[in-house]
């Protein structure tokens, strides 16, 4: 394969301009850019029924206060905090977690850690009589191997993986047996528009 | 925009029960963002199903837009977050049926210009399907809709490292996709 010349790759950036191009490469950038011109110049409409649809669906689905504040009360939060924080946090979890016995379909959970800004984050699915579980999710684009997640030792039937992931919210599902996709029963579900739900999860921002 | 009230005015009418006013941003953004789906899944009654799907849902949950003036970008993300998750799960579906999405691209044949050129663009959104979501989603915004790194952070929720990763990528994979046929 061709590999691009760096001028050429910096002005494709938008961080050069065209007349700081060799004339070879102004040539090569233009011939890129030429490719996009038709669908540039196509007039694309929405067709009249698309407004039609959205707001009989709008009038359909009258507004309550009471919704908007459920729906503030789930919506997830983006939740910065200090290293510091995040240890008592998470002490405190672990606290009341012991407190209340361990319960073996706890929830995918964030720890603390951080590397490279990504957030450590343990994936745990119940599945005692699967051959195999990973999880994927908008992280690897849905790639259908996913990660793997390792089988629980203790023999609790419990599928366990940590996964660096980039603060924000995540939606996921776990494949089991490599064919089935299952959401986390433990989490947040969001349907997909496909008939089927993805779980969500949120990875809060925390400071190093 | 003319002497139709900004964005953030027309969220605050909504919001304060005028549904009939969420027409004006219907009006204002489906043809936009209509043109932004179908080249983001190639199919017309894809993105308009998609634009629908996104109107409504960015209705449903107004309240939930920070930032009432940027409510176009708002609306942006929830539209490619539908049309990322409609091709990723396309794409699933095409693998698990063993689809060879490749056969999809006509074969070079000779003809006057203008159907030739009609024979690249149909080339070059065929090559565009079978990139990476994430990769057609760089390539669209920046090349198509004429996006800067800058306003694309926005829209992909990406970092700018990561953009310029995303539009090499794609740009490699379009070449190879259409070696010969440019």
């Amino acid at each position: 394969m061709k590999h691009e010349h760096e001028l050429l790759t910096r002005y494709l950036d938008g961080e050069l301009p065209r007349e700081a191009l060799p004339p070879e490469l102004q040539a090569e950038a233009d011939a890129f850019h030429g490719m996009f011109e038709d669908l540039k110049q196509e007039r694309i409409s929405a067709p009249p029924w698309v407004r039609t649809a959205v707001m009989s669906r709008v009038r359909a689905a009258p507004r309550a206060r009471w919704r908007d504040l459920l729906g503030w009360l789930v919506t997830p939060k983006l939740v910065p905090l200090s290293p510091v924080t995040a240890m008592v946090v998470l002490a405190a979890g672990v606290a009341i977690a012991a407190a209340v016995r361990y319960q073996p379909t706890a929830p995918s959970q964030v720890a603390a850690q951080v590397q490279d800004g990504r957030v450590m984050t343990r994936f745990i699915f119940l599945a005692p009589e699967a051959s195999s579980v990973a999880v994927t999710g908008d992280f690897v684009d849905w790639r259908k191997g996913g990660i793997p997640l390792e089988r629980d030792p203790s023999g609790n039937g419990m599928w366990v993986g940590v996964v660096r992931l980039e603060p924000g919210v995540h939606q996921y599902v776990f494949v089991v047996n490599g064919t089935e996709w299952r959401p986390d029963p433990n989490a947040p579900a969001l349907n997909d528009g496909y008939g089927q739900k993805n779980s969500m999860l949120l990875v809060p921002q925390i400071r190093s | 925009m003319g002497d139709t009230p900004p964005d953030a005015v027309v969220v605050a009418r909504v919001l304060d029960g005028d549904v009939e006013a969420f027409a004006l941003l219907v009006d204002r953004y489906q043809d936009e963002f209509t043109a932004y789906a179908k080249h983001m899944t190639g199919s017309a009654d894809d993105a308009a199903d998609i634009v629908q799907e996104s109107l409504v849902r960015a209705y449903r949950s107004l309240r939930r837009c920070g930032d009432p003036t940027r409510f176009k970008g708002w609306l942006f993300r929830i539209v490619s977050n539908q049309c990322k998750t409609h091709v990723t799960r396309r794409a699933r579906r095409r693998r698990d049926h063993l689809d060879d999405v490749a056969d999809d691209i006509a074969s070079p044949y000779e003809a006057d210009s203008a159907a030739r050129r009609a024979e690249l663009r149909s080339e070059l959104e065929a090559g565009l399907q079978q990139l990476p979501a994430d990769q057609r989603e760089a390539l669209v915004l920046r090349y198509i809709h004429d996006f800067s790194l800058r306003e694309m952070t926005e829209v992909a929720g990406a970092s700018i490292p990561a953009l310029k990763m995303r539009l090499k990528r794609g740009r490699e994979a379009l070449r190879e996709k259409l070696e010969g046929a440019v």
